[in-house]
């Protein structure tokens, strides 16, 4: 990627002054720069949807006045937060206090490094890619448990501390799903692991019905696997229903208590930089990344017109069962779907790879994650170490160990070697 | 370019070894560990050893560096007591300290080293160590989980209230 | 990958899978056991243990081999350590079993630690790679800090703990980067190649000294050997006194081990199965161990005369003892080694022996202070006449096998030539001093006024079955041919 735009800069001569040195900094600079805007932009937009999604959850109709739909809220929120007075407290220690918030911001920012967003738009193609994202998130830990010491406030320090307990115990099930699907590909790269959930094939190997090649749909453990992965990343972001280290009700704010203005802005960008990593992880290891789910034009169609009929099938229970009519998801998929049929480029559009279909996956995830915020109350701090080591390891261990025996029950392997 | 950025990680790593070192504050030493272990990281990338980098972040600075914190913010009364660390005995150990040194420095300059065959193409080293991790080193792999099995039933041991 | 190599080694690991089958059963079976029935988790480990015994014994006469892509080895050398070892482990977890300091606690764990220490043990004396090596020490090290804390409302078994792990986390990390050196400077962990590298002499000395002191560093610690000794005396104090016996034997003996194993195979020439033997050309470490050698047995007598507490006097004298050993180290040729095999197996009774008198005497009168032992000659006849047959052979005199074990080490050094007379010489000096403060105990035992009080509680008899077991050998073991000194010459091979 760094050196496909380098030396894409060189073909211009006005840009030979650089060299090569030159021109792979200006790269590397211009991506950096172009991930930071859209870690930015990422947490604007979300903040706006979480607090319509959660609007729409609780009835009410969340932000309506700045912009249309209030769309322009989270701008100006932004906008607000910069211009804030900064405030360091007194008794705070200085250093670690500015420090704290970037070593969290930048931690879950270099994640984005090895994310794929489509088949050649990938920062670092990295051979360790999968790896290297875990390793940088657990950076997070020190970020977080330097502001909550450099606040010099218990509720701080609390949280700080609640916070790496968790962390640390969820990387454990996180990382051992997430080796159930390297163990099947056999490799790291998350590049690779997209390609090997091209095509279709049959759901769980044997039961014929035609589903995309994705780890989800490929292998029963892997289907076990992912649900571990987004319940423990969930956890290992810090996101309701797991947010112990920030519970209002017990510690104000946890660890961000005594940060404001721009540094409380940089721990907002770092949970919604945070909650996008985990969905598109999620999306790339299990849910095929930036692999469409139609094989071809034809399955577009197909596809498309099986998702209408669903579509049609739920609005009649919909109607029958709580006599309410909900006509947008029917419109828009038979409007897609007729699209589909009528514009083969449309279908083919479709049916390619790339940045729309990832961007697809991870938001339904993020909108999971919402979901989940939304709906389900908080742990305790000893129900939270419970799920990680008593339910979600012993089952990430066992369901690594299925699917070894799933790989050779389907062949994929052969024990005697 | 690549040999600016290795200065600027030896750089980065022996200055904050360096803060680590000779800080009063535990705390400072602790979190400049952080820029150490990643210094390092950055050293092992150079050396083509790139899961080993990985693996240094992800034990180091999410493992070791954990504990350590855990470690000084679980100790009583964190609040009041001081954290500090000082140094006993400077002329003594700096002179054994001097001594090794120089013969480190004078051997490790006179010494030929045996070098690695081919370092010259980037090649991940992924697929060699997972092959020598359950191939010649398997039976240490094994070892090695009976060990922490064992750590962990101790510290388990240690850790509960229980007689 | 060639994993049916791998598999191939299976066969000769066979002891120490049985070791690691009854490890995992025990701590299912702890898993049932109330706290007061905890205990019976050491009927598994004996069980255990024997069981292991049984399966070494199976490999006797199995050609020295080197297993799982010579990550360990199979040899006799590994074989006699482990046999004591096991024996060793087996008779610690007997004296654990009514020992009153582990009363009224759940010691499942206890007997599972004890088991994996023995694993660690068994692993240690095999290893043949620098990797091996370490993994097997830290192993060992790990469970011992373990088992010295496991007193945890105690602070002395704390301290004792504390003072271990700190000691041994230096002294390993001291060793890791002389490893490192090593392995930097040869390019290979297999402490054969090391040698074959090593042989053809690019290495500089000064490099080659450094490394060695820096190896010593971690390998002293094991054996507990000065100046790497500071940790023994409190560690000894402070752990529940089964765990001090045991400790002052196999983790020692295990030490030596691999001490000699790596001296002599990656820091010499040739085959060191051959009766000709010399150390590697520049580095002259026989003259390096042995002024270890007579500074820890002197530094180890001098200050046992002013212990007071019989634990710390054993440990002292433990200290001493290692330096004993290390004169056979010196003379790393099959003499020597031998006989330092013959010392290991002779010192793992009688040093338990020692401790196991203390243990039953806590038990009774509840005192580990020697003047406190007034009478007691009179009083517990039986216990009496052990504890002299121990401190006798641990004095080296006749007619017990300590005795036949010194004489063995003096005659290695002797044989060797006019070189190392000067530390014969020593070591006898230290053997006049040791008997001066074993016969302390003696004397308050059988010569000061009686001043024990008349509460009496009766030695279980399993207890006297057990001191009976390890009087007995010391005391005839080494009339009839000496079949101890015998298997320990067959022993000396190493794989290579």
């Amino acid at each position: 990627m760094i050196d496909a735009i380098a030396s894409w800069m060189l073909q211009f001569g006005a840009l030979n002054w650089l060299g090569e040195t030159g021109a792979s900094l200006v790269a590397v600079a211009l991506v950096g720069i172009t991930l930071f805007i859209f870690v930015a932009a990422n947490a604007i937009v979300l903040v706006y949807v979480e607090r319509k999604v959660s609007a729409f959850m609780q009835v009410r109709l969340g932000p309506m006045r700045v912009g249309p739909m209030g769309t322009l809220q989270t701008v100006a929120d932004a906008l607000k937060l910069l211009v804030k007075e900064d405030i360091i407290p007194q008794f705070a220690d200085k250093v670690l206090f500015r420090v704290g918030p970037w070593v969290i911001l930048i931690s879950a920012f270099v994640a984005f490094a090895a994310i794929p967003f489509s088949p050649t738009w990938v920062p670092a193609d990295m051979s360790i890619g999968l790896f290297y994202v875990l390793s940088v998130s657990s950076v997070v830990v020190i970020g977080i448990v330097m502001s909550g010491w450099a606040s010099n406030n218990k509720w701080s320090l609390y949280g700080a501390m609640r916070s790496a307990a968790q962390i640390v115990s969820y990387e454990i099930p996180v990382g051992l799903s997430l080796l159930a699907a390297v163990a099947v590909v056999g490799t790291l790269n998350l590049q690779e692991l997209i390609q090997a959930q091209a095509g279709v094939g049959n759901l769980f190997h044997w039961i014929p019905i035609p589903v995309p090649n994705w780890f989800i749909f490929n292998n029963p453990f892997l289907f076990i696997a992912a649900f571990v992965y987004l319940i423990a990343a969930t956890a290992e972001v810090n996101r309701t229903p797991f947010d112990i280290p920030e519970a209002e009700s017990e510690l104000v704010a946890g660890f961000m208590t005594e940060f404001s203005g721009i540094r409380w802005a940089l721990f907002f960008l770092s949970e919604y930089a945070n909650a996008a990593v985990v969905a598109l992880l999620t999306a790339i290891v299990f849910l095929g990344g930036w692999q469409s789910p139609f094989p071809d034009i034809q399955g577009a169609r197909i596809g498309m017109s099986v998702l209408a009929v669903l579509a049609i099938i739920w609005t009649f229970y919909v109607k029958v069962k709580a006599n309410r009519l909900s006509i947008y998801p029917l419109a828009v998929t038979v409007v897609l779907a007729v699209l589909a049929w009528l514009f083969p480029a449309f279908a083919q559009w479709l049916a390619n790879p790339g940045l729309l279909w990832i961007a697809i996956k991870g938001g339904t995830i993020i909108f999971m994650l919402m979901w989940f915020r939304w709906t389900f109350p908080r742990l305790r701090v000893d129900q939270l170490m419970y799920v990680s080591w008593k339910v979600l390891l012993p089952l990430a261990m066992i369901n690594l160990a299925g699917v070894a025996i799933w790989m050779w029950l389907t062949g994929a392997i052969n024990l005697v070697g | 370019m690549g040999e600016v950025i290795f200065w600027v990680i030896w750089a980065l790593v022996a200055v904050s070894a360096m803060v680590v070192a000779f800080s009063k504050n535990l705390v400072y030493s602790v979190f400049s560990l952080l820029a150490t272990f990643i210094g390092v990281a950055g050293i092992y990338i150079f050396l083509n050893a790139d899961f080993l980098a990985v693996t240094q972040i992800v034990i180091y600075v999410g493992g070791i560096l954990v504990l350590l914190v855990f470690g000084i913010m679980l100790t009583n009364r964190i609040v009041v007591a001081k954290i500090t660390q000082s140094s006993l005995q400077r002329t003594t150990g700096l002179v054994v300290v001097g001594a090794i040194f120089l013969v480190l420095v004078l051997t490790l300059l006179n010494q030929t080293w045996p070098l690695a065959t081919s370092a010259a193409e980037f090649d991940s080293t992924v697929n060699n160590i997972g092959e020598l991790l359950f191939g010649d080193y398997l039976i240490l792999f094994e070892v090695a989980s009976v060990l922490l099995l064992g750590a962990l039933i101790g510290a388990a041991t240690l850790a509960r209230k229980e007689l | 990958m060639d994993l049916t190599q791998l598999a191939l080694s299976l066969k000769y690991f066979i002891p120490e899978m049985v070791l690691t089958g009854f490890i995992v059963v025990a701590i299912l079976y702890d898993l049932f056991l109330k706290p007061e029935t905890s205990h019976r988790v050491g009927f598994v480990a004996i069980a255990g243990l024997v069981v292991t015994l049984g399966m070494l014994y199976q490999q006797q006469g199995i050609p020295a081999t080197g297993i799982f892509a010579n990550m360990f080895a199979l040899d006799g050398f590994a074989t006699f350590f482990k046999w004591v070892v096991a024996i060793g482990a087996a008779l610690a977890i007997w004296m654990s079993l009514d020992t009153k300091e582990l009363e009224n606690r759940r010691v499942g764990e206890y007997h599972i630690l004890i088991l994996i220490l023995v694993l660690g043990m068994f692993l240690l004396v095999s290893a043949t790679h620098i990797i091996s090596i370490y993994l097997s020490l830290e192993m060992v090290s790990i469970m011992s800090y373990l088992l010295a804390g496991y007193l945890k409302e105690n602070s002395r078994s704390n301290e004792a703990s504390v003072k271990y792990v700190i000691y041994g986390a230096f002294s390993s990390g001291i060793m890791l980067y002389g490893l490192s050196l090593l392995y930097g400077l040869t390019g290979t962990g297999y402490i054969s190649e090391i040698q074959a590298q090593l042989v053809l002499g690019q290495v500089s000395p000064v490099m080659l000294v450094l490394v060695t002191v820096l190896l010593l560093a971690g390998f002293g610690y094991k054996i507990s050997a000065v100046p790497f000794h500071f940790w023994t005396p409190d560690v000894y104090e402070g752990a529940p006194t089964p765990i001090t016996a045991f400790l002052s034997v196999a983790p020692k003996a295990a030490g030596f081990a691999v001490l000699i194993r790596f001296f002599n195979v990656a820091l010499s020439q040739g085959d060191p199965n051959t009766p000709s033997w010399l150390a590697l050309p520049g580095l002259d470490w026989p003259m390096i161990i042995a002024v270890l050698s007579a500074i820890t047995m002197t530094v180890g007598n001098v200050l046992a005369i002013q212990q007071n507490n019989i634990k710390r006097l054993l440990a002292y004298s433990s200290i001493a003892h290692a330096g004993y050993m290390l004169m056979g180290v010196v003379v790393a040729d099959q003499t020597g080694i031998a006989a330092i095999l013959y010392y290991a197996g002779v010192y793992m009774l009688m040093n338990l022996g020692a401790f196991f008198v203390a243990i039953q005497i806590k038990n009774i009168y509840n005192t580990e202070t020697i003047a406190d032992y007034a009478g007691l000659g009179f009083k517990a006849p039986w216990i009496g006449i052990a504890m002299a047959v121990f401190l006798f052979a641990l004095t080296g005199l006749p007619p017990t096998a300590g005795f036949v074990a010194k004489f063995y080490l003096f005659r290695a050094l002797v044989q060797f030539g006019d070189g190392f007379l000067w530390l014969a010489m020593f070591g006898l000096l230290n053997g006049v001093v040791s008997l001066f403060y074993y016969m302390r105990i003696l004397k308050a035992m059988y010569f000061d006024k009686m001043e024990i009080p008349e509460k009496l509680t009766a030695v279980p008899l399993h207890f006297n079955v057990l001191m009976f077991i390890l009087v007995v050998p010391l005391l005839v073991g080494w009339m009839f041919g000496d079949p101890l000194s015998i298997w320990a010459a067959e022993a000396v091979q190493f794989f290579f």
